[in-house]
């Protein structure tokens, strides 16, 4: 088994909202990031899975709970320590038209984590920008231009190389993809899985496109109103999902092909997600739960181990 | 659908290879952002015209009082109010004195007035309000509080009561129409430093490392100068009225200074034997405020990148 | 598999067939020149079926629909051609004659339901406005009206809520809300544009067999806009796929998934992932970007990411051709001198 380079443990992250109560976005999970492999993060809107990747990031301090670099508490890390941690882990962002500076040229774009962190200057600088517009398809002529000329494949493609260029050891793709059309999403997902390769790098992949997280992980977390409801090595998870939710879930996504489709066998959850602001106490999927008891209200079930790297957390189970 | 049927070949049903290089491609000429925002500019009529009037203005300004034999101060006991002529071309004004030199002569001294005070108070603004919108927490807590509470206050009370108290002139003027001027744009910037402040490409540059001064000179300034630029030209009229208000009640330029507002003074205590005296500062300053404000309403579209 | 040289027209029943377009254009015209987003569609949905038009942004879909409903806006658009609803070109009526068929007779969905209610009026008024355009109802006949339908489309404690405003409903409520106002006045036909793209997955799958039931129990007609392939092979019983402003394929959805005759549709069935798929099955991705609309390509549109090309396609746009049962598709591979040469010559061989 491969170590560890970044782990949560009982991460809870919290936003007070004046007037409103508390956000609580993350609210108690562990995840262990194991060296060369791509976790997927999946749930619906409002579940947390992009502040859990902030948070892991170190873009946000976690209001509970620790998260470890390399088995060291990220909190504690100062000067050089803390510089490598913030270099190591970076992140991939979700809208290709907002994460990018309008201002800057997409050479400087690129070249930005280069030109803080001193990496190299002059000659040096300008190759090595060219290098990594290379790595990601991206020609010579395109480094002097604006990101507003650009499509929305070719802008995350220069996201990507402007993560890649302090050399990370970690990528964190909060939705990389949801913005991009279909035909270019495949590109993308593709240039991220053989750079992962090229590079030795090692993904967290954020994402609600379920088809698209079976394709490229090697294992799966389910995320539920901050909590993690299941996680299990990719097969396993989509051929024997035992959580209710990751049962619905899979359920609900239509497939490409109209007669298996057509003849699939349905659960239909009843109600809306509920909303992340003071939830009640309880497993949080007991509102829509198809199979909910009265022992659900009480306690919020814990990940159980079920083997083979299945983890549950289901009273049922 | 064909209207008709060109013969096919069958050579023409031969395997081809596009060119792949061609599809990642650009063809449009790359433009910068200002290179872009003066294209836009230059194509709005009635901005490149009040761009024009706007230069007129500061070009007779600079050379108005060289083209007339007559020095500004000069007074002429025989040519008291005369109306515009061949000779005098605005006219003279009751010491004799000739009115297109002393229109433009006031004019520095207005267009100077106008232009600085509109520059310190933005430059305050950007700074103050910079200072709020990126602190925040308390920091932009107390900053507002204190901005609620100088907005409350009138602008022109503040002004004349500090013009009472100090010594006429250049630099008092500048100094009160400072002191509570830069709310407006502090308000302003704070708004897009907030907006700014959670765009991704920031949190990407903090992610990469960035300091918090790489942050501000290298992401939020750029991003803002924008709406800097419209603020100040917008700025701008409004100093100008405001110096030719405290002049026209007396408390700005004194004499034998000239300004346009001095200039209405005096046109306005002689306006029943020579109302040209006062039209003439009058529709020089509404003319210049008006270019002001219309070339302000271009370069904000011009400026405004949704309006790509 | 015969393919004839002659362009098709579209075959419909005038009985059956509820909207037939033809040869329709849509032209916008900007500071950066004319865009031409929708270059010669044909088309027709028949009655009590549920046609699917699919493609990607820029492909023309939303125009497409829009223009059905003459809402684009004329000064910058420019229309031709026909839109024949029920017989009636729906391009020769007037904006009062429009009127009189939006909300009536064609229902709309959009896709943002956050956008697509009035903030400051309720819900159940939002419905009886609708009712009281097109219908003789009295004030309290409406009312009840509109509770019904609001029933219809499973708004739970439908008569609580009949006076709350939107912000108090959840993204899928709203969209319930939605298709309550474009089925209010039960129109023959329900224009659906990405309804459920804003959505999650668990509330997607909700709100679309609230559209099966009440096609079912209405018989209304669909045409449903969507990117989605899998909402398509759920919902559609006919397709047409769109790419930069034109149609390349139309035919029953069985067809079409199983045996794609346009390259575009056959690269984009192979880049999507499936939730069925294991890992081994490599994702195919279609290189480069749909073509500028400002100055569309000589030929056929897909040429310069099809890797399917031939010499023909650089320089004449293809006809629609017929292929077996129904299924046309725009592409010089259906034509009889392309298959001849793939007798001869065994496909894959030339294309190094």
């Amino acid at each position: 088994m491969n170590d560890i380079l970044l782990q949560a443990e009982c991460l809870k992250k919290h936003f007070l909202l004046p007037g409103l109560g508390t956000l609580k976005a993350v609210d108690g999970i562990d995840l262990a990031l194991y060296r060369g492999e791509t976790l997927g993060l999946v749930g619906e809107s409002g579940c947390g899975k992009s502040t859990v990747g902030r948070t892991l990031v170190g873009l946000y301090e976690p209001t509970e709970g620790t998260v470890r670099y390399r088995g060291r508490d990220t909190a504690t890390l100062t000067g050089s320590a803390r510089r490598d941690f913030v270099r190591s882990a970076q992140m991939i962002f979700q809208d290709p038209y907002a994460s990018l500076d309008p201002r800057m040229t997409v050479g400087d774009i690129v070249a930005e984590g280069i030109d803080i962190h001193r990496l190299c200057r002059g000659r040096e600088r300008t190759e090595r920008v060219l290098e990594l517009l290379a790595l990601v398809g991206l020609g010579r002529n395109h480094a002097d231009r604006y990101a507003h000329e650009f499509s929305g494949g070719q802008r995350q493609r220069v996201g990507i190389a402007r993560a890649l260029a302090v050399d990370p050891s970690i990528l964190v793709c909060d939705e990389p993809i949801s913005a991009l059309d279909v035909s270019i999403q495949a590109q993308v997902v593709n240039l991220l899985a053989s750079l992962q390769e090229r590079l030795d790098l090692t993904y967290l992949f954020i994402s609600h496109d379920l088809g698209m997280v079976r394709y490229i992980s090697n294992r799966v977390a389910v995320m539920y109103l901050g909590r993690i409801v299941e996680h299990a090595p990719t097969e396993t998870l989509y051929t024997e999902p035992l959580h209710p939710y990751t049962r619905a879930l899979l359920s609900a996504v239509p497939l490409p092909d109209p007669d298996r489709e057509r003849d699939r066998q349905r659960i239909l959850l009843a109600g809306d997600v509920p909303s992340p602001i003071d939830p009640p106490p309880g497993c949080a999927f007991f509102s829509r739960c198809p199979e909910a008891s009265a022992h659900c209200k009480e306690s919020s079930p814990s990940l159980k181990d079920l083997g083979g790297g299945h983890f549950v957390a289901c009273v049922s189970r | 659908m064909l209207q008709e049927q060109p013969t096919l070949s069958p050579e023409l049903f031969e395997p081809i290879v596009a060119d792949t290089e061609e599809l990642e491609a650009i063809h449009r000429p790359s433009l910068t952002f200002w290179q872009d925002a003066w294209r836009k500019l230059r194509k709005n009529r009635i901005a490149t015209a009040s761009m024009l009037v706007i230069a007129c203005c500061v070009l007779l300004a600079l050379i108005g009082p060289a083209l007339v034999p007559y020095g500004y101060s000069a007074t002429d006991a025989s040519s008291i109010d005369i109306p515009p002529n061949r000779e005098h071309w605005f006219g003279t004004d009751s010491l004799g004195r000739d009115l297109w030199a002393r229109t433009w002569m006031g004019a520095r001294v207005s267009l100077l007035i106008g232009f600085v005070a509109a520059f310190v108070n933005s430059c305050l603004g950007v700074v103050i309000g910079g200072i709020a919108g990126y602190a925040g927490g308390k920091t932009d807590m107390i900053i507002m509080r204190i901005i609620d509470i100088l907005y409350a206050i009138p602008y022109m009370i503040v002004a004349i009561l500090l013009m009472v108290v100090l010594k006429p002139g250049m630099p008092s003027i500048i100094v009160a129409m400072v002191i509570i001027g830069w709310i407006k744009s502090a308000r302003l910037v704070r708004g897009q430093v907030l907006s700014l402040k959670n765009q991704e490409y920031v949190l990407a540059a903090r992610k990469l490392g960035a300091s918090n001064f790489r942050i501000i000179f290298r992401h939020m300034i750029p991003n803002t100068l924008g709406l800097i630029i419209t603020d100040l030209t917008m700025a701008v009229p409004y100093a100008i009225f405001t110096e030719a208000f405290l002049s026209y009640i007396g408390l700005g330029i004194q004499p034998p200074q000239s300004s346009w507002g001095l200039l209405a003074r005096y046109g306005a205590q002689n306006f029943r034997v020579a109302p040209f005296q006062l039209f003439i500062p009058a529709v020089v300053i509404s003319l210049t405020m008006l270019s002001l404000n219309l070339f302000g309403d271009g370069l904000r579209d011009a400026l405004d990148p949704k309006l790509r | 598999m015969t393919a004839m040289n002659t362009p098709l027209t579209t075959t419909a029943s005038s009985e059956d067939c509820l909207l037939a377009v033809r040869n329709l254009r849509v032209d916008f015209t900007t500071y950066g020149g004319t865009v031409r987003a929708v270059r010669d569609i044909s088309f027709h949905l028949n009655r009590g079926e549920c046609m699917a038009i699919v493609g990607e942004s820029g492909c023309g879909k939303s125009v497409t629909a829009l223009s059905i409903l003459k809402l684009i806006p004329m000064p910058p658009g420019k229309m031709s051609g026909s839109i024949l609803f029920k017989g009636t070109d729906l391009v020769s009526l007037s904006e009062r004659e429009m009127n009189r068929i939006r909300g009536r007779e064609i229902g709309m969905v959009f896709q943002d339901p956050m956008t697509s209610l009035n903030p400051t009026m309720p819900i159940g008024q939002q419905v009886e406005e609708i009712l009281a355009q097109h219908t003789p109802l009295s004030g309290k006949e409406r009312r009840r009206q509109a509770l019904d339908i609001l029933r219809l489309v499973d708004i739970p404690e439908a008569e609580r809520r009949y006076g709350q405003y939107p912000h108090a409903f959840s993204g899928g409520m709203r969209q319930r809300v939605l298709i309550a106002m474009a089925i209010a006045c039960r129109p023959s036909l329900l224009i659906a544009d990405e309804p459920t793209t804003a959505l999650d997955v668990t509330i997607q799958a909700q709100i679309l067999e609230l559209v099966v039931s009440l096609r079912k129990s209405l018989g209304t007609t669909v045409l449903l806009i969507t990117h989605d392939l899998g909402v398509v092979a759920k919902m559609a019983d006919r397709i047409a796929v769109f790419y930069a402003g034109q149609i390349v394929e139309t035919g029953e959805c069985r067809d079409i998934f199983r045996n794609p005759a346009h390259p575009y549709t056959q690269a984009l069935l192979s880049s999507i992932p499936r939730i069925d798929a294991t890992r081994a099955t490599k994702l195919a991705s279609i290189a480069g970007t749909p073509p500028d609309l400002f100055s569309p390509p000589r030929g056929c549109a897909f040429f310069a990411r099809c890797t399917k090309a031939m010499r023909v396609c650089a320089t004449l746009p293809p006809p629609p051709l017929q292929r077996a049962k129904g299924q046309v598709a725009s592409c010089w591979l259906h034509h009889s001198l392309a298959e001849a040469r793939q007798k001869t010559v065994p496909e894959g061989a030339e294309r190094q």
